[in-house]
């Protein structure tokens, strides 16, 4: 099982640190402030307070078994580069910095960072990308080329099986999954959904309005069906 | 009890189950102009509207619901999830 240490308890630190547990990952959570320990204790499998910049102490702490670190340092950048660097000094293999600016972001690069994360920023991003098109849910960048869209399907698709959409060879694009949702009657007489996806649909399945479909393709491509 | 209007409201459920959420729409605005206090209409109306990934429109939909029966607990549940995604 993987093992993660989450290094300052602030409001994406302890967000993430709750995150991991629930999915059943042990987590060692540590900051200095006493009062945010507390309130992770009973939820994380272990959590600690010290400095983290202390690398003695967190060498003590057994931190080089951990898989991966994620230092979430709100206010000290110096603090987050101190740590990272220690953290990597240790020979800790993966180590995910929380940075604040682009600056911050180039340090922690020199000092061995694997991963740098700008949690407001990436959440801005996507929020203004589902406000300014509100049928697109999400979009995955695989690379320069590809990405992954989730969006709710366009009007002129509707009512289609696959194999009439031809979406391989009129929008060069491919249908990964279906989501939708299934209606159902309670007992009591009432309706309600339940979230029904279809992975791999084959050239049978129908779409229908409403549904989400998952696509996989050139993000020029994906932008044409955007506009349909 | 007006009977047309029990009768769009059970077509609108059956288009609803059916899942051809759009005539189900269509068949509850019809419903809405004989009855426009009805917290279940309003409740399918935003289950349809739901399911179409119109979110707005599912939002004002249960909001209405709520409007008229401040009890209604699943439109309250669905609203929930709506607002907070």
């Amino acid at each position: 099982m993987k093992q993660f240490v989450v290094i300052g308890l602030g409001r994406f630190g302890s967000s993430i640190a709750q995150a991991l547990s629930a999915k059943g990952f042990e987590v060692l959570a540590i900051d200095e402030n006493e009062d945010r320990v507390k309130e992770m204790e009973g939820i994380v499998s272990q959590a600690v307070v010290m400095d983290a910049t202390d690398e003695k102490g967190l060498k003590e702490l057994g931190i080089t078994d951990f898989d991966t670190a994620i230092v979430s340092m709100g206010e000290t950048v110096e603090d987050s580069i101190m740590i990272t660097l220690s953290l990597k000094e240790l020979g800790l293999k993966k180590v995910i910095v929380k940075a604040k600016s682009e600056l911050h972001s180039k340090i922690l690069r020199k000092v061995g960072a694997d991963r740098i994360i700008f949690p407001e920023r990436e959440m801005a991003e996507r929020l203004a990308e589902s406000i300014a098109s509100p049928k697109i849910f999400d979009f995955i960048e695989l690379s320069k080329t590809y990405g992954i869209i989730e969006m709710v399907v366009p009007k002129k698709l509707v009512n289609k099986t696959l194999s009439d959409l031809k979406m391989r060879e009129k929008y060069k694009v491919s249908v990964i999954a279906i989501k939708r949702k299934l209606p159902y009657t309670l007992p009591d007489g009432s309706t309600d959904f339940k979230e029904d996806i279809v992975v791999g649909p084959g050239g049978g399945d129908e779409v229908i309005s409403g549904d989400v479909l998952i696509m996989l393709g050139k993000n020029e491509d994906l932008e044409k069906i955007e506009k349909l | 009890m007006n009977q047309e209007f029990d009768d769009l409201l059970e077509l609108g459920n059956f288009y609803i189950l059916s899942q051809r959420f759009e005539e189900a729409i269509k068949v509850l605005k019809k419903a809405e102009k004989i009855d426009k206090m009805s917290p279940v209409l309003y409740f399918n109306m935003g289950m349809a509207y739901e399911a179409l990934n119109e979110k707005d429109k599912a939002r004002n939909s249960f909001r209405l619901t709520l409007k008229l029966n401040p009890d209604d607990k699943a439109a309250q549940e669905h609203l929930t999830r709506l607002v907070e995604e």
